[in-house]
């Protein structure tokens, strides 16, 4: 930490003939503030210059390349891409990552309002139902899918079994598209849930209570309360937790990678699960890449997308 | 009067019976490892299924302990997440303070693009990631594990919002009274993130602690592999013998579950602190 | 950004400093590496493998390590689904193992890209000692790239007890004996009917098995390439049966639905459950299953043969030097001993494989596990098709294992046709016998 207590010895080496200038700059308040700033900034800075920047132009570098095993890459433009636009993978990939986003999304945002209102109100032992509700976002990604792989066998698991003893036929989780998509879908909410709730109740309190209170006054009932006044005062938080829910679902990796691997048949093979497959499995990397590449661009515009909505709708 | 009270009293118990069931549905999950990983398999594949364990049987947890170095294991997993943990938290207060609240050139830009690396998964990086350790000689080391995962934008992006939230007054009265930048650092700011550090230590501890794509390719050696990376070979080990896989599992979990039960009382502070709205 | 000019620069930089700091602190962290310069002598030996494996691995390390004094061998075990992926990281940035272990379906892609030792003046001398087939597989341009170590192959265990449940008297005890399409059929629905909630059998094309489903193919009396072993051969009616038989096991409900092709829950980790009857596994498995399975009795027999005869698939290992090694010698001295007929002999006997050289291959081997169930395997051994040993050690075999992956896994599920499944399949071979 030597390096960073001592500012000075950070700053770029300067030419005499600025020296004074840069001199007068510092001086200034605005020029010393921007001064710290810069060191402030630079571990952080330099940090994702290296180790995430760089990475990514190398990234978009690869995928115009042809590779076929280690080592040896030969420049192939656009071709990559011109193949993805062709995959019928590619497209289901898509497709389902879509989908899981369309089912996992809502379902978290719905459950985790939900438990923040209930979990806003005065009631025994709450911290530690909180910490519980929270509690499997900080389990593994593979220790989550391992449980949920066990519990949703089709044979042995407990929810088929639970299902027999109700007499109802098992369902086929691990043999059947739908059903498969439906355990990830569970497994995502199980894990998610509680992020969401964390960041309603966060915003519930920042609420003010006279506004209840003046409610209540008028007679709003509880459902007119929430209608007219929790929703839309947790509109920016619900936002964020949808920006943030999208950004997460398109990543889907662990859960799928150990539960179903993609199966059975595509059905739910993720962008990143078939990014992985492909560069590592079959060892295409320069596909791989673009895969990647288009999976980062779709994701930037579905959040530039909302950003745009979220502040229209905010100034309107 | 007491009719309003009788309702509310009903109202507060319907709560608490709601959040319970809810409770314990979450809980659910954890609890069947806890039964699968008591159970002999010749229990688990028999027809008929009990809700609770009907005998203990340890060997879930000696046998795959005796075969692996699981102290090792957890001894790598403690110090690649305690160190990345100190260091994520150190530059993410730093920059968190100068995006939020210092005035220099390229900082929107700047910050755009590393929160926008949000959007990148990180198998999609891992393979130059993976060059750029190698370049470093940083391969088969902890160091290698931890330096390219301290470029998060989660946690920088939590503490720039955070810190927007001290009030620029607080910060111009300590300058008022004559101090620097550093010690308007040191002495104001840095009090008032306790929650924040909360939530960068839970979230980084959980990362980092969790993670077993990235552990396996950069270390090199048996012994210095982490517990994630341990839960791998289990798997292809054990198969479907799921009593030894939910026991290594349930392993796995318990120290990330302290570090949450310590700091999760900041957790919820830290959370609305962060000024997500 | 402009990162490109000051990028060797600043890489150059970041090196010295981090390593530095790396070096320093390191050292406190409980000094798990090993990198120093004085490592000359330790070898790296990176393989997957059973706990039988990798004690069999380690006493021959040792013994090694005992005739060459300053040597020591650290025997590396990895998962093994992340073999290749970590192998392969390693590999491509110059940090591959010594020697490490790899199956005939991948070895080519490894020596065709020049990351494999010529091992010529080593084993090369030897040419004669290996089953020719073996031998041929870790070729590449004329020259040996890795020492055939073991073989291994699949045949079928069943239950005992459901056996008797369904009323099944006679299995085949012989080759000549194994049950025909039909009659195979014919069991498994009798150990259907008599074991409800169950599935009659498991076969394990599952992910780098999925060229086990060739099997069939030949029993079928299909192949996959011409007579000339370059023109893909698939689009005929053997291969049209061969798809609409194996696709029928999970119509039919003989097979578990959720044991497709992509997904790693494969036979031999049902068996034990009960929940199969009878599974195709290979006998690397025995010891494993040998003590998973406490509650019944199992029995093996041949695999099932059609029209076109039996036929069994070509697994088992190879061991390999690196171009990374920083002591090939003593690296191609290690492959060697490994393959020496005593050292091979008490792997093949601990791990239930067959041995790769023909003085081994004759010889009654004294299995430590499960000795009464190795004829069976080592019968069905004399079954490998010699054009399909030769398909699957094309360097570039491993295309059509991940093309069988998905295509077989897309027309058993995901209702693909037989006519694009064979495209598929086709464009697949032709890329790999381009290369």
């Amino acid at each position: 930490m030597a390096s960073v207590s001592s500012p000075a010895s950070a700053a770029p080496p300067v030419p005499p003939k600025s020296a004074r200038s840069w001199a007068a700059a510092l001086r200034t308040r605005r020029g010393r503030e921007a001064a710290t700033g810069l060191v402030f900034a630079a571990p952080a800075v330099a940090v994702f210059a290296v180790f995430m920047f760089w990475p990514l132009i190398k990234v978009v570098w690869i995928s115009f390349h042809r590779t076929s095993g280690f080592g040896i890459a030969r420049w192939i433009g656009a071709r990559n891409y011109q193949d993805i636009t062709a995959d019928p993978i590619f497209w289901t990939a898509l497709a389902n990552t879509a989908l899981y986003t369309l089912l996992s999304v809502p379902l978290c945002l719905v459950a985790g309002l939900a438990a923040a209102l209930l979990l806003n109100k005065r009631m025994p032992a709450r911290g530690l139902i909180r910490a519980i509700f929270y509690m499997p976002a900080v389990i593994s990604g593979v220790s989550s899918a391992l449980i949920a792989a066990w519990m949703f066998n089709e044979d042995l698991g407990i929810v088929n079994r639970m299902l027999g003893l109700l007499g109802f036929d098992g369902v086929p989780w691990q043999s059947e598209g739908l059903p498969a998509m439906l355990s990830l879908v569970a497994v995502s909410l199980w894990i998610g849930l509680g992020f969401n709730m964390v960041v309603y109740l966060a915003a519930l309190q920042g609420i003010p209570r006279q506004v209840y209170e003046a409610a209540r006054c008028d007679g709003a009932s509880w459902w007119q309360t929430l209608r007219s006044i929790t929703i839309p005062s947790l509109a920016p938080t619900t936002f964020f937790l949808v920006v943030i829910g999208i950004i997460i679902s398109f990543q889907v990796f662990d859960i799928v990678y150990v539960m179903t691997g993609g199966g059975p048949g595509n059905s739910t093979t993720m962008l990143v699960t078939y990014a992985y497959s492909t560069g590592f499995e079959q060892r295409q990397q320069g596909y791989a890449s673009a895969i990647g590449v288009l999976l980062y661009l779709i994701v930037l515009v579905l959040t530039v997308i909302q950003w745009r909505l979220g502040r229209r709708r905010d100034s309107a | 009067m007491t009719a309003a009270n009788t309702h509310q009293r009903r109202a507060a118990r319907l709560r608490l019976a709601l959040a319970a069931a809810g409770a314990l549905a979450m809980l659910f999950p954890v609890y069947w490892m806890v039964v699968t990983a008591l159970s002999s398999p010749a229990e688990l594949r028999g027809s008929r299924f009990s809700l609770w364990p009907t005998a203990a049987n340890w060997a879930n947890f000696t046998d795959p302990w005796g075969k692996f170095p699981y102290p090792t294991w957890i001894l790598n997993s403690a110090v690649i997440a305690v160190s990345a943990v100190a260091l994520t938290v150190v530059i993410n207060l730093m920059a968190g303070y100068a995006f939020a609240k210092l005035r220099f050139p390229g900082r929107n830009v700047l910050f755009l693009m590393i929160v926008s690396t949000l959007m990148v998964p990180v198998q999609v990086v891992m393979v130059p990631q993976f060059h750029l350790v190698v370049d470093f000689g940083l391969l088969g080391s902890n160091w290698g594990v931890v330096l390219p995962r301290l470029a998060e934008a989660f946690g920088l992006f939590m503490a720039r919002q955070f810190m927007m939230a001290v009030p620029d007054e607080l910060l111009e009265a300590a300058q008022v009274d004559g101090s620097g930048q550093w010690r308007t650092f040191f002495k104001v700011v840095l009090p008032l993130c306790k929650p924040l550090i909360a939530v960068l230590v839970i979230f980084t501890f959980m990362w980092r602690w969790n993670e077993f794509a990235w552990p396996l390719i950069v270390l090199k050696d048996p012994e210095s592999y982490t517990l994630q990376v341990g839960l791998l070979f289990l798997k292809n080990q054990y198969g479907q013998d799921y009593g030894a896989l939910m026991a290594m599992s349930l392993v796995s979990m318990i120290p990330m579950l302290i570090v949450f039960a310590l700091f999760q009382r900041h957790f919820v502070e830290g959370m609305a602190r962060s000024g997500i709205k | 950004m402009h990162l490109t000019p000051m990028h060797l620069n600043r890489r150059q930089f970041l090196r010295t400093a981090i390593g530095a700091a790396a070096a320093s602190s390191l050292a406190a962290c409980g000094g798990s590496s090993s990198t120093g310069g004085a490592s000359a002598a330790t070898l790296t030996f990176s393989v997957w493998g059973s706990d039988a494996e990798i004690g069999s691995f380690n006493a021959i390390a040792r013994a090694f390590e005992k005739q060459n004094a300053g040597i020591t061998v650290k025997v590396e075990q990895l998962p093994y689904e992340q073999m290749r992926s970590t192998l392969d990281a390693r590999l491509q940035s110059g940090q591959g193992p010594d020697l490490f272990r790899v199956t005939y379906n991948d070895i080519g892609i490894y020596s065709s890209q020049g990351v494999l030792q010529d091992l010529s003046s080593t084993i090369g001398g030897q040419s004669s000692a290996f089953i020719d087939a073996l031998w041929a597989g870790v070729q590449y341009e004329g020259k040996p790239y890795g020492v055939p170590h073991h073989t291994d192959t699949s045949a079928v265990l069943y239950n005992k007890e459901h056996f008797a449940k369904a009323g099944i008297k006679d299995v085949p005890a012989t080759l000549a004996e194994a049950w025909t399409w039909e009659q195979f059929l014919e069991v498994a629905e009798k150990l259907k009917a008599a074991n409800p909630g169950g599935a009659a059998f498991g076969v394990n094309w599952q992910q780098f098995g999925a060229f086990r489903w060739f099997n069939w193919l030949w029993q079928a009396g299909g192949t996959a390439l011409a007579a000339d072993g370059k023109t893909p051969a698939l689009d005929s009616p053997q291969t049209r049966e061969a798809l609409a038989f194996t696709k029928s096991f999970y119509d039919k409900g003989l097979m578990p639905r959720n044991m497709l092709v992509k997904t790693n829950n494969s036979p031999d980790l049902v068996f034990p459950t009960g929940k199969v009857s009878m599974a195709f596994v290979g006998d690397f498995l025995l010891p494993d299953l040998s003590t998973r399975i406490t509650d019944f009795e199992f029995g093996a027999t041949y695999l099932p043969r059609g029209v076109g005869g039996a036929a069994t698939d070509l697994g088992g290992n190879a061991v390999v030097v690196t171009t990374q090694s920083k002591n090939p010698e003593a690296a191609a001295a290690f492959a060697a001993f490994l393959a020496s007929p005593d050292n091979m002999q008490q792997f093949c006997e601990k791990t239930t494989v067959l041995p790769a050289r023909k003085d081994l291959a004759g010889r009654q081997l004294d299995y430590a596990v499960r000795p009464d169930l190795m004829p069976v395997f080592q019968e069905q051994a004399t079954t490998m098709p010699p054009d399909l040993v030769r398909l699957v050690t094309l360097p570039a075999f491993s295309g059509v294992n991940d093309a069988l992956v998905q295509h077989l896994e897309a027309f058993f599920a995901g209702g693909q046709s037989p006519d694009d499944t064979i495209a598929g399949l086709t464009t697949a071979l032709k890329k790999a016998v381009a290369v």
